[in-house]
């Protein structure tokens, strides 16, 4: 078994180094002994995948490699994640080491070109490869089809770059939820830390929509179970996340503040009412939020408007269109959102005076006829 | 092939002025033009100028050199020619018009791809550039075209050429940067960095997942959500109105062509032929059909039954070629199949599943109705007719809970107490029974063609065709002849000989009863022959009764299976007959076994005989076809 960890761990190295500059040292031999340790560790993962302590050993093995935070030493490349080494090897990338490699030395402008033509003939019918209807060759061509599929699929769902894609952020969220689970199978609480990584990582907007399309994924039916039939290939698919497969990103954002303000803060109104109609957990600590910020806004005479003490910090508008939606929510986050609206305003004394409470006004606002005029986009109306 | 000449090439911009344009516009102007600058060879290895459009140039000095060549030089390079100025006229196929003329060109276009290929792999790059100059342009830009991508195997073999045409040990600037547009190429036409869906990985690779992992994912949602819109939009076609107007719809099945046999879009061709717009006319593309049904009949996509259903009900021509592919199956390519074989040939086909309802089912009788006058009634269109009706019986009583259909609206011309009584399956009535059911069926026909002359002449071989569709009970009245368990043999004679001369007339019909009567009675008299010989067979055969020969071998048949004498010589009398009389009567021994073993007599000495027979006879024949 050691053995073969020590493989998965160089085989990790030579993926990463393909994709670096050390590869202008690569010749034609270098090329087939890669591929040849690709489709040996290919042939491990088609073993191993579906579950089993070999895939946990080497599940771990990854884990490790890609936590490692220092170069192996020397001149060697790095097996962690660094801009130019790509993404980390996957258990599930075992299972495509060949097309990774592949594609990583492809787009390496420093390999040498007979390395590259020993590359290019193994793609080739007549190559030196497997027999082609396995061989690398056709898995590529597979890839460039599908993306091909895509692309010409991709308008007719009506988004264009300009517009939120929801297709891509499904895709992304199921990943996503399928990553946790593996990190959480690998071992517990690793999805946590992950997760605080990828909130430093990734741009705030983008990766605050991806949170919410995976907290709005319906849950699978049964345990294990699937929407659609589970994919014989693919162990590790959307459909195989379980029954409750957003708990511990739930879990995971109720406990981090600064990611929950975000989503308070961020998210459209419409869809964080979504969110909190789902999840009543989340709910709790969004009007907890809302709560907390709107004793942050204070009434200016001279706008005769409500304004936020910090510049940063939360608006009236947006403070009025959180609470619109959340009280033409479904129950019970409608009902919620009033019993809160109600008993703050009470405790503010329950004054009808515009300007004297921000509860009062709130739920003026809520009961004008002009109110429910307003469209649900998120836009700061003025009345 | 089809040939045209330059005037496609000369009227378009230059492809670096296309490119220019793209670069200009903002991002996001839409999908296609947000695709980066179309990458060309470098220009000494095409020829291209940067100020003038190249391919003038080139296409003159191609026809010069091409002349300098052997005729299949001349053939491959007009192609060359041709596809290159379709390449040129598509573009990345952003305009409906262009992409129909991707779409309808497609496997053309990957003969000629293969063909490129077949030539490439055998030259080296110099060899290769002088064969063909352009080779570069018209790589290029197929590499950018989503609908050439995206068809059956062109990516692939698009691939294979440009591995070719990669220098090993370039030598010079021209080859280095031959080598360079060749891997950009490749990463452009593999690997999805520079693909306009460069936010596809962010989030994703920040998960530590590559294309291979998220590309199929992607799609997958793609297809099913589209395929949710268009149910939706279905449903709502009956209440508040639709989302999606039927122009784009029609768009839909345009685009699904080139990808009509990757597996990943199934869900979303079933929901697109399953779609009714609100029009009576059709809405989708007639190549998406026709695509659909071919893919489907060479067995390269699994569709569902109601899909087929759908397909074949809004699109009669794929039906129709459906039912004669079947045929085609059945009669030529599997011309030795047995009854048995021949059910899971057409159970795989789903026509019998399909042809539940009433409109497609009349469709395909019409064109077996048409088989069997053309044919003159072969034995072996005879069998399939049978073997068909029983699959679509099978699948009639297992769905007609849900349809609803009553058997009158499958054959409205003929008398329904015949439809039910023809239904009645053999192995459901006791054995006793039997000649009671064909003295039956025997009566309601003979009222029907007696009757007949107040009705038209289509109505009664309208009856006689229904009763082809249920031969196996004319089978068992041969049986039950021969075994004299038959109360009344003239009853079932009659059946024969209607089965077998439904034309005759009423005199023509008297003389074929007595013929019929005499040769059964010179057959039941070989019984008690010892030895029995093939004279004593030819002399039955040889009669004065031309006219009801397939009757008598039908019976005589029957006797050879249930004699112990007569099985003896079976095989002797079987090899002396004609080829086609031959033929008929191995024909007749498979549908007897095929009965048989339904039956459950396979145990049974004749039936194990009969299969006995049937191999042998069949060896032999493949010898004798063989020498």
């Amino acid at each position: 078994m050691e053995v073969l960890l020590e493989q998965l761990e160089r085989f990790a190295e030579v993926l990463a180094v393909s994709r670096t500059r050390h590869a202008s040292s690569w010749g034609r031999v270098a090329v087939r002994r890669s591929l040849c340790w690709a489709r040996y560790l290919r042939h491990v993962h088609g073993r191993f995948r579906l579950r089993g302590p070999v895939r946990a050993a080497l599940e771990g093995r990854l884990r490790r490699l890609r936590l490692r935070p220092a170069p192996l030493g020397g001149d060697a490349a790095p097996a962690a994640p660094c801009p130019e080494s790509g993404p980390p090897l996957s258990f599930e990338g075992l299972g495509c080491g060949e097309q990774l490699l592949a594609l990583g030395l492809l787009e390496n402008a420093s390999l040498p070109s007979p390395a590259l033509h020993e590359l290019l003939q193994r793609l080739r019918p007549e190559g030196p490869a497997e027999p082609s209807e396995e061989g690398l060759g056709n898995r590529l061509a597979e890839l460039a089809r599908r993306r091909a599929a895509s692309q010409l699929l991709r308008p007719l769902l009506g988004s264009g770059p300009a517009q939120p894609d929801p297709v891509l952020r499904r895709t992304e969220a199921e990943l996503l939820l399928l990553r946790l689970r593996q990190e959480a199978e690998a071992e517990p609480g690793a999805e946590a830390l992950l997760l605080d990584r990828l909130w430093q990582q990734l741009p705030q907007p983008r990766w605050l929509a991806v949170v919410a399309e995976a907290l709005l994924l319906p849950p699978a039916p049964g345990p294990r179970g699937a929407a659609c039939a589970p994919d014989e290939d693919d162990p590790g698919s959307p459909s195989d996340l379980g029954p409750a497969p957003a708990a511990p990103l739930l879990a995971w954002l109720l406990s981090r503040p600064a990611p929950l303000a975000a989503l308070c803060r961020l998210l459209p109104a419409p869809l964080l009412a979504s969110l909190a109609g789902r999840h009543a957990d989340l709910a709790e600590a969004c009007l907890d939020l809302l709560w907390d910020w709107a004793g942050h806004l204070h009434f200016d005479l001279t706008k005769g408007a409500w304004v936020g003490s910090d510049p940063e910090g939360l608006t009236w508008e947006r403070l009025r269109d959180c609470f619109r939606c959340f009280c033409q929510a479904p129950a019970p986050l409608s009902l919620q959102a009033r019993i809160a609206l109600d008993s703050c305003r009470a405790r503010d004394g329950g004054f009808e005076a515009p300007g004297l409470s921000v509860w009062t006004d709130l739920e003026r606002e809520e009961r004008s006829d002009d109110f429910s005029k307003i469209t649900y986009l998120g836009l700061n109306l003025r009345f | 092939m089809p040939r045209i000449p330059c005037e496609g090439l000369r009227t378009r911009a230059s492809p670096r002025r296309e490119s220019s344009e793209i670069t200009e516009e903002a991002p996001g102007a839409g999908f296609f033009r947000s695709l980066p600058p179309l990458p060309l060879p470098p220009n000494n290895w095409s020829f291209p100028g940067d100020d003038h459009p190249p391919e003038q140039h080139d296409c003159l000095k191609f026809c010069l050199f091409s002349h300098e060549m052997a005729q299949d030089t001349l053939d491959t390079s007009l192609n060359f020619e041709f596809w290159l100025n379709k390449a040129v006229a598509w573009g990345q196929a952003t305009t409906l018009e262009s992409q129909q003329d991707v779409c309808l060109h497609l496997p053309q276009l990957q003969k000629f791809l293969q063909q490129i290929y077949e030539t490439l792999k055998h030259m080296d790059f110099h060899t290769a550039i002088q064969r063909f100059p352009l080779i570069g342009q018209l790589l290029g830009r197929l590499c950018w075209n989503p609908f050439v991508i995206g068809y059956d195997e062109n990516q692939k073999i698009l691939m294979w050429c440009l591995c070719c045409l990669y220098c090993s040990e370039p030598w010079n600037t021209i080859e280095l940067e031959v080598n360079i547009w060749i891997r950009s190429l490749l990463c452009h036409l593999l690997s999805s960095s520079k693909l306009g869906l460069n936010e596809v990985g962010t989030v994703s690779q920040a998960l530590g997942y590559t294309s291979p992992d998220y590309y199929p994912k992607l799609l997958k949602n793609m297809v099913l959500s589209l395929a949710n819109e268009l149910r939706v939009n279905h449903l709502n076609g009956f209440s508040i109105g639709k989302t999606i107007p039927d122009k784009q719809i029609k768009a839909m099945s345009l685009l699904c062509i080139p990808l009509l046999t990757l597996p990943d879009i199934l869900p979303l061709l079933e929901a697109l032929l399953t779609y009714q717009g609100d029009e009576s006319k059709e809405i989708l593309c007639s190549e998406f059909l026709e695509g659909v049904n071919e893919s489907f009949l060479q067995k390269k996509i699994a569709l569902s039954e109601s899909a087929v259903l759908s397909l074949w009900l809004r699109h009669l021509p794929s039906l129709e070629k459906a039912t004669l592919h079947l045929f085609e199956n059945l009669i030529s390519r599997h011309r030795n199949a047995s009854p048995e074989e021949m059910e899971c040939f057409i159970k795989d086909s789903l026509l019998p599943q399909a042809a539940c309802h009433p409109s497609i089912f009349r469709i395909v009788d019409e064109i077996f109705w048409n088989a069997l006058l053309e044919t003159n009634g072969t034995s072996e269109v005879l069998t399939v007719i049978q073997v068909f009706t029983r699959c679509f019986v099978q699948a009639f009583q297992k769905n007609n809970d849900q349809l609803k259909f009553p058997l009158k609206s499958y054959f409205p011309y003929t008398s329904p107490s015949l439809i039910m009584v023809l239904l009645q399956n053999p192995k459901d009535l006791p054995r006793g029974l039997w000649c009671q059911h064909l003295n039956h069926i025997s009566e309601i026909l003979k009222k029907i063609v007696e009757d007949q002359s107040t009705q038209s002449c289509r109505s009664l071989f309208e009856h006689w065709f229904l009763f082809i569709h249920f031969g196996e009970w004319a089978d068992i009245a041969a049986e039950e002849l021969l075994m004299l368990r038959a109360e009344s043999p003239a009853t079932l004679l009659w059946l024969l000989a209607f089965y077998y001369n439904p034309h005759d007339q009423n005199q023509q019909r008297t003389q074929t009863m007595v013929d019929a009567a005499e040769a059964h009675g010179h057959i039941m008299k070989l019984f008690g022959r010892t030895p029995l010989s093939v004279k004593d067979l030819q002399d039955v055969t040889d009669t004065r009764h031309p006219r009801i020969q397939r009757l008598i071998r039908h019976l005589l048949l029957n006797f050879l299976l249930l004699s112990p004498d007569g099985y003896k010589i079976a095989q002797e009398f079987i090899i002396t007959q004609t080829d086609e009389i031959a033929s008929e009567l191995l024909n007749l021994i498979a549908r007897i076994t095929y009965r048989w073993n339904r039956l459950g007599v396979e145990t049974q000495r004749p039936a194990k005989l009969a299969k006995d027979l049937l191999q042998e006879l069949q060896c032999y024949t493949m010898k004798s076809e063989f020498l």
